[in-house]
């Protein structure tokens, strides 16, 4: 980091970082993604254009995120809870885990 | 029609336009596959009926154009955005001669025969629908149909269904009025590029015509632009080293989404806590949301939404907020064309809101 970020920023970071990781680890798991799971951009799409998943890997995020993440989405449709891409899964996540700022 | 208007027609019915701007390039020949195997980010072998979404880079892997590739006849049909015609033409007449020997390739542009017209909104499939028939309902995102002299793209970069008509230009205005007609009990509406790129911005869509040159001193890659996804790094491309050198160094910057009750332009330096992290490089008022929304590149470790910064500008400080995109929960995500029509549409119905 070339510049020192507040405390409670830094913080906020470290935790985003943190949690991105994991979320491109269990998508890259998911889509068989062959490359450094890095190369996932956070703010690609999850269905359509970006990552292109189906209805499928849908049901895989899900489950991924309670088995893997111990997180548990109420509802069946990731589109319509918002999961529409990499970031959207990872706020999901720090809001459970009440990480988010 | 104000930008407002066209911006809402795109949002909550369709929005029909002239894409005067898409170069339109026919490539044929025993190595036209090999040739834009070497141009293009991604494999364009495609199987019938397929589109290929990609990037153009240069040397230096800098863009120079985000294309559709579609296959026609014993051909492909490149649409691009970026370049011009003759600029595209000129780049893969290069591309072609680069190997030894040169490539048997026939490069034409058809843009002085061909037309592009886009119809874009969560009721465009009933507006293209009524041209073509129901066969397009079950149109999956990135095929192709043809309809006689038609190429019908299922393609769009609004976040709303998008269809991309490509007709000889003898038809052109046949098929305009046609669509006018069918789309008029629809709401049908005539929009601009303006309108199409603030819907992208909301989207979080990749629009180059945001491209700028910025402080950075070094062109912006598909990595600064979280454009990876269209990208195979095991395939060579033109680009595709410079790319890979500039993966291996690690990213400096990532374009990061924002939003602000201010007045915020591209150029713009940002800061966190005085320190300064990052420039905005594309800005717009989205209608939609009502507010300034854009892209700002960030040092790699602030490029994450949720964060406070301020941008400087001749007034002072402007507070913006890096979001997570989409910004908007599109109308189309509610619509499934097999059991819906505008006329039966809900009154007041949400879109356009802010994503959940």
């Amino acid at each position: 980091m070339t510049h020192s970020a507040p405390a409670d920023v830094a913080l906020y970071l470290d935790r985003r970082e943190r949690t991105l990781g994991e979320v491109r680890r269990l998508l890259a798991s998911i889509i068989d993604f062959k490359g450094d799971p890095t190369d996932i951009d956070p703010d690609a799409g999850l269905f359509g254009t970006g990552l292109g998943l189906d209805s499928l890997d849908a049901v895989e995020i899900l489950v991924g995120l309670e088995i893997d993440l111990g997180i548990k989405v109420e509802g069946e449709d990731p589109v319509r809870l918002g999961l529409r891409s990499v970031n959207a899964v990872v706020d999901v996540v720090m809001r459970a885990r009440g990480e988010l700022p | 029609m104000s930008l407002a208007d066209e911006v809402g027609a795109l949002r909550t019915s369709a929005g029909l336009s002239r894409l005067t701007d898409v170069s339109v390039v026919r490539v044929d020949g025993p190595d036209a596959l090999d040739l834009l195997q070497s141009a293009s980010t991604q494999s364009p072998y495609l199987r019938e009926g397929r589109v290929l979404q990609a990037l153009l880079l240069r040397d230096d892997a800098g863009l120079l154009a985000d294309v559709f590739i579609v296959t026609a006849d014993e051909g492909f049909l490149v649409l691009a955005e970026g370049p011009s015609e003759k600029e595209l033409i000129s780049w893969l007449f290069a591309l072609k001669d680069r190997r030894l020997p040169p490539r048997q390739a026939e490069i034409r542009g058809m843009s002085t025969e061909w037309a592009v017209l886009g119809v874009d909104g969560p009721y465009a499939w009933e507006v293209v629908a009524g041209l073509l028939g129901p066969v397009v309902l079950g149109m999956p995102y990135l095929t192709l149909l043809r309809s006689g002299e038609i190429l019908c793209v299922r393609a769009g970069k609004t976040g709303e269904y998008g269809y991309l008509l490509v007709a000889p230009r003898s038809m052109a205005a046949d098929l305009e009025a046609r669509l006018i007609r069918v789309g008029f009990p629809l709401d049908l509406v005539a929009v601009g590029r303006d309108a199409l790129d603030i819907c992208a911005l909301e989207n979080w869509h990749f629009s180059i015509r945001t491209l700028r040159e910025t402080s950075l001193g070094f062109p912006l890659t598909p990595i600064e632009l979280q454009l990876q996804w269209r990208v195979i790094y095991e395939r060579e491309f033109v680009g595709v080293s410079a790319l890979r050198a500039r993966r291996a160094a690690g990213p400096r910057v990532r374009a990061t989404c924002f939003m602000t009750e201010g007045s915020i332009a591209a150029g713009q330096r940002v800061q966190l806590a005085g320190d300064d992290v990052g420039e905005v490089l594309a800005a717009r008022v989205s209608p939609t949301l009502g507010r300034t929304i854009g892209s700002v590149l960030l040092e790699l470790p602030f490029a994450h939404p949720h964060l406070t910064l301020s941008a400087v500008t001749d007034a002072g400080l402007v507070s913006l907020l890096t979001c997570t995109a989409p910004l908007v929960d599109n109308l189309s995500l509610h619509i499934d064309p097999h059991k819906h029509t505008y006329a039966t549409r809900a009154s007041g119905a949400s879109s356009g809101e802010p994503a959940p």
